[in-house]
């Protein structure tokens, strides 16, 4: 490797490297970042130890990649499938372009293929890591077709915010907090709690009612397509991620007919970051569209964003109708909004790579919804 | 793109991204079996189609390894895309 880098696997002397280098990504608050690690590689049901992987310079950690757990299915009848997920790759900015982030991957996929064998799945991931991972064998399994529904009250700030920016003088009022809008649950939470709303119809709660909405699940049933396993177990360990804040929309009393889920960042890296649809699941075409109509409706937000690829189709029809849009085709054009996967064992040719008796290149296998990654 | 060479062009812009490559590169030299070209050169190589050439790449489908296995194969994925 170049300049003198050596990557090995974490060890517990690690964390405070972890944390440091994070601040680039997850949040600048060290606190937060903390909670973050905790939640996602100590606290992680589906991980017996910490998977990741430290470049260092000499006893400088300089950049890093983090393989967190997870328990994948597919199949009918239902079969594991093992899947590494890899995330959080930061590079110190005084390191990048110079191979650090191909020696990560080279030496992670090498060492993850002693423990497992199976495959890597990744799941959206910005323009360079995604072109990085194509050029090292990874392939594309498609877009995630993210759709998005700006309000027109955004949209009429944003044009005034970019008229500022090419002001001389009056640019640095395109920051103040009123034309900044940021995406929050207040008129959400005042709408659950208002009289106008139908009692019993759409109720909106701030924890996730883990085993009703497992339960939900085992009702749907499966078609067999690849996806995170979703049961009590996940729900109760999922939505405790300190970097978000959810909203649950739930349709039906004890036994759930339907449930949307809402989350807005708590990074103060994201501090324009849109709402996000992180999971969306109901019994029939009128219960989807009424959780969909209470989560516009109720909650006002500037943008709502949804990765529609893995959706039933009147779902999709359901987000068009409402005017949800294809989002930053530039981005997804680049990559940003697709998957991609590998398999560990380099010598098995792409056209074997099949869990279940699936293709994992043929997007048709797969149900990836925003909430099986850290997006979500 | 002249019509002159587009071969030699696409080389020598290959050579600058990519160092190690500068005398050894032709048409067939493979670009993506073992990282000749990483993810920066992909990157430049992405937007050179792009900006220069004026093909769009849609990332999300795209095979660097069997498309853009050499200089050839790229070529001949612009001329594919540019009927």
């Amino acid at each position: 490797m170049k300049q003198g880098y050596a990557v090995r696997p974490y060890e517990p002397g690690d964390r405070a490297h972890v944390l440091e280098l994070q601040q680039h990504l997850w949040s600048s608050d060290p606190a937060l970042n903390e909670a973050y690690f905790s939640w996602k590689y100590e606290e992680n049901p589906y991980a017996s130890d910490v998977r990741i992987y430290l470049a260092f310079q000499g006893d400088q950690a300089v950049g890093m990649r983090g393989f967190f757990g997870s328990r994948w299915e597919a199949g009918v009848p239902r079969e594991d499938v093992p899947l590494w997920l890899p995330d959080d790759l930061v590079i110190a900015p005084e390191h990048r372009n110079r191979g650090v982030f191909t020696a990560i991957m080279n030496a992670a996929l090498e060492d993850l293929a002693t423990y497992r064998s199976g495959f890597a799945l990744n799941v959206g991931g910005a323009e360079l890591t995604v072109l990085g991972q194509l050029s090292m064998g990874w392939k594309s399994i498609g877009s995630l077709d993210p759709v998005g529904l700006p309000s027109p009250r955004y949209r009429r700030l944003h044009r005034w915010r970019r008229r500022l920016d090419r002001t001389r003088f009056f640019w640095r009022l395109s920051n103040t907090r009123w034309l900044n809008v940021a995406s929050r649950f207040d008129w959400l939470d005042r709408w659950a709690s208002s009289e106008t709303q139908s009692p019993g119809v759409i109720r909106v709660t701030r924890r996730p009612e883990s085993e009703a909405m497992a339960s939900l699940i085992q009702r749907l049933g499966h078609d067999g397509r690849i996806r995170h396993v979703r049961d009590v177990q996940y729900y109760a360990w999922r939505f405790g991620n300190p970097l978000r804040e959810y909203r649950f929309l739930y349709a039906g009393g004890s036994e759930l007919t339907g449930y949307l889920v809402l989350h807005r960042s708590r990074s103060n890296r994201d501090v324009s970051a849109p709402i996000h649809i992180s999971d969306w699941e109901a019994s029939s075409e009128e219960v989807a569209e009424g959780l969909l109509d209470a989560a516009i409706g109720g909650g006002r937000f500037p943008s709502i964003v949804a990765w529609s690829t893995a959706l039933p189709a009147q779902a999709t029809a359901a987000l068009k109708s409402r005017g949800f849009l294809p989002l930053q085709r530039e981005r997804t054009a680049r990559g940003s909004y697709c998957g991609l996967v590998r398999s560990l064992d380099r010598a098995l040719p792409p056209e074997q790579w099949t869990v279940a008796g699936r293709n994992l290149l043929d997007p048709g296998s797969w149900a990836l919804r925003m909430l099986y990654s850290m997006v979500g | 793109m002249p019509e002159s060479d587009p071969e030699t062009e696409l080389i020598a812009a290959i050579e600058e991204w990519a160092p190690g490559l500068a005398g050894t590169l032709n048409a067939e030299t493979p670009l993506f079996e073992s990282g000749q070209l990483d993810s920066l050169g992909l990157l430049n190589l992405v937007t050179w189609i792009e900006d220069r050439i004026g093909v769009p790449v849609d990332v999300a489908s795209l095979d660097p390894a069997r498309q853009w296995s050499n200089v050839a194969a790229i070529l001949h994925y612009i001329e594919q895309r540019k009927r």
